[in-house]
């Protein structure tokens, strides 16, 4: 989660919107305004090196730290912290270290659900969107995967996997790979809400919604479709076990992800397949935050 | 960020220690690199690059608690002005600045609250005896941590700039609720 405190005397109003800055997070040659800092993360975990044991618990801040750095780096805001619930800096008292009037709160995950509606407002102490502590204002944001600025870095991440010799649209299927486990409705919503907006621009000849663990499966693709270019894209926020060894399983992939990376493109059965890293590991994701603030603005009126 | 002005004041008076950390000249060391040549230890460009060293210690394993003592050696910051400094120390001690600047307001959880919020998965927590955060206190954060504990009257136990902790951080929690996981097993 991306708390922002803000925004700063440097907050410009333009033609890019009110947060944005021309060329910041603009659309370019991949990561290519992305500072070295903030790129994606290089294929291999630093603790995989050899010599080196894996951690205890390996956990998916790193995304939000690159977002948060990004976002710093903008000087749109007067300060950018982040927190997180298993790792420090917790939630709780993250807001302790926050000196700015206003502060918003975005939550950096793919949906609303427990952590969106319980675990965050109990621990960050907000009691609505709107949350006044002492001299501090506190607006609580929507997720980031509920903004419709998601299909955009979706779509370019796709074109982005597929840069080296992308396929005819015509004749390609992306696919937006859930998780659903059915203890979250709201997850799986969102994935089927994103196909039906790509299918709407219609880039490319189908687009489809499947799950790791509900139907329609991701490991029935072949089924699902019968066109020879498949492109499928993690809707998850950070890559882990599920990006890195499940999807490939699932998906037929015999390379190892985690120790090659996401290279492309993949001959599986006569078909050609691209797989990408998380949605949420794209540096875009740092403009939908961004989004999400100006959504928040936008709908309470904030000046 | 809360903290800046209290961490400007305090580098007023000269060098100073927080936790593992020695601040002396703008920049950040490994206390224990604290007489080290400049030359021997490897620079840290930015952020990401000091969140990687306090990931994992020594031998490579991951460290969940930045307050363990086990923050590797042989790196040092860029000289860098208050503002920036805060947030380097922000990510090697996150809130610490933040809580040493509130001092006295700076609010205080009793555990018995940390538990009784605990939800889903950690709900387990509401049935923990005192007890049982004793010992988890002792297998945690005595053996495990340099933060002084506020919320259950633990002793200083860094030198330097304090290095408080207002309420039983997640790792806790979560390490409490495995012993009363394993004692219902
Ligand atoms: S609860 Fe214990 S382990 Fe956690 S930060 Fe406080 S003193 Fe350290």
């Amino acid at each position: 989660m991306t708390i922002i405190g803000g925004p700063s005397t440097k907050r410009q109003k333009g033609p890019f919107g009110k947060f944005r800055k021309p060329g910041l997070f603009s659309k370019g040659p991949p990561h290519s305004r992305i500072p070295p800092s903030c790129r994606a993360p290089a294929p291999t975990p630093p603790w995989s090196s050899p010599g080196t044991a894996p951690p205890s618990t390996p956990t998916p801040a790193g995304p939000t730290y690159r977002h948060a750095d990004l976002l710093r780096e903008s000087g749109l805001f007067a300060e950018v912290h982040e927190c997180f619930w298993k790792e420090e800096p917790n939630f709780r008292h993250v807001l302790e270290g926050v000196d700015a009037p206003r502060v918003y709160v975005v939550p950096d995950f793919i949906s609303s659900g427990y952590f969106t509606e319980e675990v965050i407002p109990r621990e960050l102490g907000l009691s609505g969107p709107v949350t006044r502590r002492g001299e501090q204002e506190i607006y609580y944001c929507e997720p980031v995967g509920l903004h419709p600025a998601m299909t955009g870095v979706l779509l370019e991440r796709a074109a982005e996997v597929t840069a080296g010799a992308p396929p005819d649209p015509a004749r390609t299927a992306l696919f937006l790979i859930g998780h659903g486990t059915g203890l979250n409705d709201n997850s799986t919503k969102v994935v089927y809400e994103q196909a039906a907006r790509i299918r709407e621009r219609g880039p490319y000849a189908e687009c489809h919604a499947a799950f790791m663990e509900q139907a329609p499966f991701i490991k029935d693709w072949r089924e699902t479709t019968a066109l020879p270019h498949v492109i499928a894209v993690p809707f998850f926020i950070a890559d882990g076990l599920h990006s890195y060894e499940d999807i490939p399983v699932l998906l037929g992939m015999t390379e190892n992800v985690r120790e090659h990376g996401f290279r492309n493109p993949h001959p599986i059965g006569g078909r050609t397949l691209w797989y990408a890293s998380a949605i949420g590991t794209d540096p875009r994701i740092a403009e939908v935050v961004l989004a999400q603030v100006e959504n928040f603005d936008a709908r309470h009126g904030v000046a | 960020m809360r903290g800046t002005a209290w961490l400007e004041a305090r580098l007023g008076e000269g060098p100073q220690q927080l936790g593992q950390i020695w601040i002396a000249g703008g920049a950040l060391r490994h206390i224990d690199d604290r007489d080290a040549a400049e030359g021997s230890l490897a620079p840290l460009a930015d952020l990401a690059a000091l969140r990687e060293t306090v990931k994992t210690d020594d031998g490579g394993n991951f460290r969940p608690l930045r307050g363990a003592p086990t923050l590797r050696r042989g790196w040092r910051s860029p000289i860098l002005a208050a503002p920036a400094l805060a947030r380097w120390l922000n990510v090697l001690y996150p809130g610490a600045l933040a809580f040493a600047e509130l001092g006295g307001a700076l609010p205080v959880t009793p555990f018995e609250e940390t538990a009784r919020r605990q939800t889903g998965m950690y709900r387990l927590l509401h049935a923990a005896t005192p007890e049982q955060a004793r010992r988890t206190i002792e297998e945690v954060c005595d053996a495990g941590c340099l933060r002084q504990r506020l919320w259950s009257g633990g002793p200083a136990r860094a030198e330097g700039l304090p290095l408080l902790c207002p309420e039983a951080c997640n790792y806790f929690v979560g390490r409490c609720r495995e012993s009363l996981a394993a004692a219902r097993a």
